[in-house]
């Protein structure tokens, strides 16, 4: 063990030692090509040269300087973007809601919507209060949570599938716990109180979301773990309740 | 001074500057050389940006996959890509045991052996127990189990069905490997096998024997690969429940948990990769050998042979295979005998081809013609395009003098009008918006649906057909059969299977007990052709009180030969005492009032293994039809265990398990269950449709900040540069 032990040390050592030999040899490296440009003699046009040269210089790191800050405040704009276009959406979404109850026609929250607000799901505990659209696609999820067709009406008879943004419209789940209350409102403005039963993780791929149930049933899904970087991973958070 | 230039300098930079002095030691150098050096200049900075753009994207890359691996590696303990994880009980997540199957089937006349190999592999250190629910053909007579360890080969043994559990719990418990083969439907099996050892496979091979359906001019075989998931109505009961399925035992359908396996969206990576072969001699040559779903290679063979593989090879479990071939004009005999000699009794199976119907009849009759479309979740997605094509076909082809209807169901039911309407303009206008507008979701509640279709009087003046459009998606089976059978009266149904893998079983059997047909369309482009041929069938007579007369001393089954439509063949199997293979079979019938009869000698029929199981097949099929119609169940239990026990054949009361000699797993230790899931039909978009549900945002600001952080360190060495560059010049 003890020879083992020695012999890593002793070849960690090495390593490191040549990292020393070679930062200390850099700098030498610089000055010497240095050298010949101190020796020039200056004349006015080469003055000229060099002043046209340091200008070059300046502006290639300028551009430089400004590409990497363009697209970093692109990328992080982005980022905002997506935070930004989900909050104002939920705004829109809330008017076009009031509008539908009052009309009793379904109202499209901005002219050119091709979904349409399908129910109303508040978390009085957590403060959430978000408009549930048609429809679960990549881009409806964009606005706010997406309800699966094929599955039930919220609030009607049957399991209700929904699914939303884990960075988004359903940050909220992880701070529900089993006997939680939510509740579904309808577009008749008649609401529905839900207990929340249980919340579990597991592979998207072996989950098995029961199609029908007896009572009326609220599953709520979204991505799993809640603060990972990776928008991709296989895991799902689950959040089920039932109507009381 | 430069030369005090700092040693953050960027090197390449001073590399310009030699060239820049040598330029000023030769002073009088032509104005192009100073362009030409411009130019070069540009070059290398051209060359200086890309590299270290290329620098920053892979210092970046660097940082997003640590980062993205940290986030993975915290967020499970996934043993790797591609490996599904179950839950467990104790709520931990377990790589599931691996599965694969292979297919041989070798058809031989109207007759296929057909062997399926399912490989199970355990790739954890754990003992293992996989269930796997799977779908086989409703007609499949399953005779055979082998269970292969390495070199090993273990025979099944078939046992009446609690038993065979037993056995095989107890081999389970004592540690030795085990296989057990149940029947949970005609057409729904669920192989158990235990004790996979750590890092071991077991091979458990099962055989059927089964006959093509012959119509339309085509010999069919079909192979289910997946299982629509089942509706479940019903409250839900505690029962003790053994099965590992979604849902619990209701009231409508006690066995529930069984008959539900998990199951996997089909684009996922295949949970159950297939390999099919066939080897095809159907002993007359062949104008046409094709798959209808999947791309094969057909290698013809001296003899009228050929060999089917799958062009792709490997394919997953997601949609059914069908193996179509058609006879060379004139060269498919009208009638066909097989016979086997086994246990001292000999079997024969005997296929006739009425002659075809003259072309539908001028004078069209007025019929009342009821449609019902399944418009329940499971036909999300390409099922319920298919059946909405299906439906705008058949509502052209309404003529004056028709009544009709249309009645759709989910979880509940909505006829288009309150009773059958006389067909005119503005019916068929408000029928093509009603079908329209169908959308799938919710439930799948039949009896309702079809207790409004079959209100009102049995009989009728009117010729009256039910056309049902579903993927049979249900587990009360029994249930609606049982409804058909009381409420048809004078009705015909005819069934007509949507989707890429409906439950055949039960259509046929509605067919069946409905004296109507099946008509399977399993892709949006064949419900044209599939239509035209259904509507054949409605708009021509059909061949009716058939009846097959055998020579006294035969057992032959079925006993009520179904009424037939064009182009369909009699199939009968028949049990002769020892010797007495002779004599005629007189095969009659009438058609629109007509008769129509044939005299068969019993003699020059080609051998043909495994005659014999199907007519033990054949006889349980209708035992079993006798309970479905009321018949008391432990009178049919105890007939079908005599058959199924005495031709080694699974049934709802019999099952094969194979038990290994030895006990391989250490004492104490324990095996865990998986329920190993199945594919969601392909292109069913009702189960599993879940999106992604992780925005990008976090990401996308993290490069941006790291973007601009390298932005910021570059800006802040330019300024360093800049500060100690020679002043005044």
């Amino acid at each position: 063990m003890g020879t083992v032990a020695a012999d890593r040390g002793g070849s960690f050592g090495r390593s490191g030692h040549e990292s020393r030999n070679w930062m200390r040899a850099s700098p030498p490296g610089i000055a010497f090509r240095c050298r010949p440009a101190e020796s020039s003699p200056i004349g006015s046009d080469a003055r000229a040269r060099r002043e046209r040269a340091t200008r070059f210089r300046r502006a290639r790191f300028l551009a430089a300087i400004l590409l990497l800050a363009g697209a970093g405040l692109a990328c992080f704009g982005g980022g905002l973007y997506i935070h930004a276009k989900a909050g104002l959406a939920q705004v829109l979404l809330h008017a076009a809601w009031a509008k539908t109850q009052d009309s009793g026609l379904p109202a499209k929250p901005w002219p050119w919507a091709d979904m349409h607000p399908v129910a109303r799901l508040i978390a009085p505990a957590q403060d959430a209060d978000l408009l549930v659209l048609s429809g679960a696609s990549g881009r409806t999820l964009a606005f706010g949570p997406g309800h699966l067709s094929g599955s039930a009406i919220p609030g009607d008879p049957g399991n209700s599938v929904i699914t939303a943004h884990r960075d988004t419209h359903f940050r909220f789940l992880q701070r529900l716990a089993a006997g939680d209350t939510l509740m579904v409102e309808g577009r008749n403005g008649a609401r529905r109180h839900f207990h929340v039963l249980r919340t579990y993780v597991a592979d998207y791929r072996a989950l098995n979301i029961p199609r029908d149930t007896l009572q009326p049933t609220l599953t709520l899904v979204t991505c799993y773990p809640f603060d990972a970087i990776n928008p991709g991973g296989p895991l799902r958070y689950v959040v089920v309740a039932e109507a009381t | 001074m430069p030369a005090d230039a700092p040693s953050g300098a960027e090197p390449p930079s001073a590399g310009a500057s030699i060239w820049k002095s040598t330029m000023s030691q030769a002073d009088r150098i032509a104005d192009n050389n100073v362009l030409r050096g411009e130019w070069r200049q540009l070059g290398r900075l051209a060359l200086e940006s890309v590299g270290t753009g290329l620098f920053v994207s892979l210092v970046l890359a660097l940082a997003v996959f640590v980062i993205s691996f940290e986030a993975r590696a915290a967020g499970s303990d996934d043993p790797g890509q591609g490996t599904l994880l179950l839950r467990d009980e104790g709520g931990g997540r377990t790589a599931a045991p691996l599965l694969s199957t292979e297919v041989h089937m070798d058809v031989s006349g109207m007759v296929a052996r057909v062997q399926v190999s399912q490989r199970f592999a355990n790739p954890t250190a754990l003992w293992r127990e996989g269930v796997y629910v799977f779908p086989l053909p409703d007609k499949a007579a399953v005779d055979h189990l082998t269970m292969h360890i390495g070199e090993r080969v273990i025979e099944g043994q078939i046992k009446e069905r609690a038993e065979a559990r037993r056995t095989y719990e107890a081999a389970k418990a004592e540690g030795r490997k085990t296989t057990l083969v149940e029947q949970e439907r005609p057409n729904m099996f669920t192989t158990s096998v235990a004790n996979i050892g750590p890092n071991e496979e077991i091979v458990v091979a099962l055989e059927y024997e089964e006959t093509l359906r012959y119509g339309e001019g085509a010999f069919r075989l079909r192979f289910p690969l997946a299982i629509t998931p089942r509706y479940i109505p019903g409250a839900a009961i505690a029962a003790p429940s053994e099965g590992s399925g979604w849902s619990p035992p209701t009231t409508q359908v006690p066995d529930a948990d069984r008959i539900t396996p998990p199951f996997v969206p089909s684009r996922e990576e295949f949970v159950n990769p297939v390999t099919i072969s066939i080897d095809l001699n159907a002993g007359f040559p062949l104008a046409k050998v094709a798959s209808t779903y999947h791309d094969v290679d057909v290698e013809e063979r001296p003899g009228n042979r050929y060999r089917v593989t799958l062009a792709d090879g490997r394919v997953p479990a997601a949609r059914d295979f069908e193996l179509m071939f058609v006879p060379d004009v004139g060269t498919a005999p009208g009638a066909a005998l097989f016979t086997e000699t086994k246990g001292g009794k000999t079997y024969a199976l005997l296929m006739a081809l009425p002659p075809t119907a003259p072309e539908v009849s001028a004078a069209h009759l007025p019929r009342e013609i009821t449609y019902i479309i399944d418009t329940s979740g499971s036909m999300e997605g390409v099922s319920i395009a298919q059946a909405r094509d299906a439906l705008a076909m058949a509502l052209e082809r309404l003529q004056a003098g028709d009544r009709f209807n249309v009645i759709e169901f989910n979880s509940t039911s909505t006829p288009l009008f309150s009773a059958p309407m006389p067909v005119d303009a503005a019916t068929l206008a408000r029928a093509k918006q009603f079908v329209g507008a169908l959308r799938a979701r919710g439930g799948t509640e039949m009896l309702p649906a079809l207790k409004i279709a079959l209100a009102g009087q049995p009989e009728s003046s009117m010729v009256r057909q039910v056309v049902f459009l579903t993927d049979g998606a249900v587990g009360n089976e029994d249930e609606i059969l049982r409804l058909l059978h009381d409420k048809l009266g004078d009705r015909r149904l005819f069934t007509i299977g949507i989707g890429p893998s409906p439950n055949t079983f039960f259509l046929t059997k509605a067919a069946q007990f409905g004296r109507g047909t099946f008509t399977f369309i399993g892709d949006v482009r064949e419900v044209r052709q599939k239509m035209t041929a259904l509507f054949r069938k409605l708009e021509s007579p059909a061949l009716t009180n058939i009846a097959v007369d055998w020579p006294g001393g035969v057992d032959a089954w079925p006993r009520l030969v179904p009424d037939l439509y064009a182009g369909e063949p009699v199939v009968v199997t028949a049990q002769f005492p020892a010797g007495t293979l002779q004599g005629n079979v007189l095969i009659s019938g009438t058609r629109a009032g007509g008769a129509w009869q044939s005299l068969l000698p019993i003699n020059g029929g080609a051998t043909e293994a495994g005659v014999s199981v199907l007519w033990a097949r054949a006889k349980i099929d209708a035992l079993m039809d006798a309970g479905r119609q009321g018949a008391p169940e432990q009178d049919i239990r105890n007939a079908v265990l005599d058959v199924a026990l005495t031709h080694h054949l699974v049934s709802k009361y019999t099952s094969l398990v194979a038990v290994d000699v030895t006990p391989t797993k250490p004492a104490g230790v324990d095996t865990l269950k998986s329920a190993l899931p199945g594919h969601v039909p392909e292109g069913l978009t009702g189960f599993d449709q879940l999106p992604r549900t992780a925005t990008p945002a976090a990401l996308a600001m993290l490069v941006g900040l790291l973007l601009m952080f390298a932005a910021a360190l570059l800006a802040y060495f330019n300024r360093n540069r800049r500060a100690n560059a020679p002043q005044g010049i």
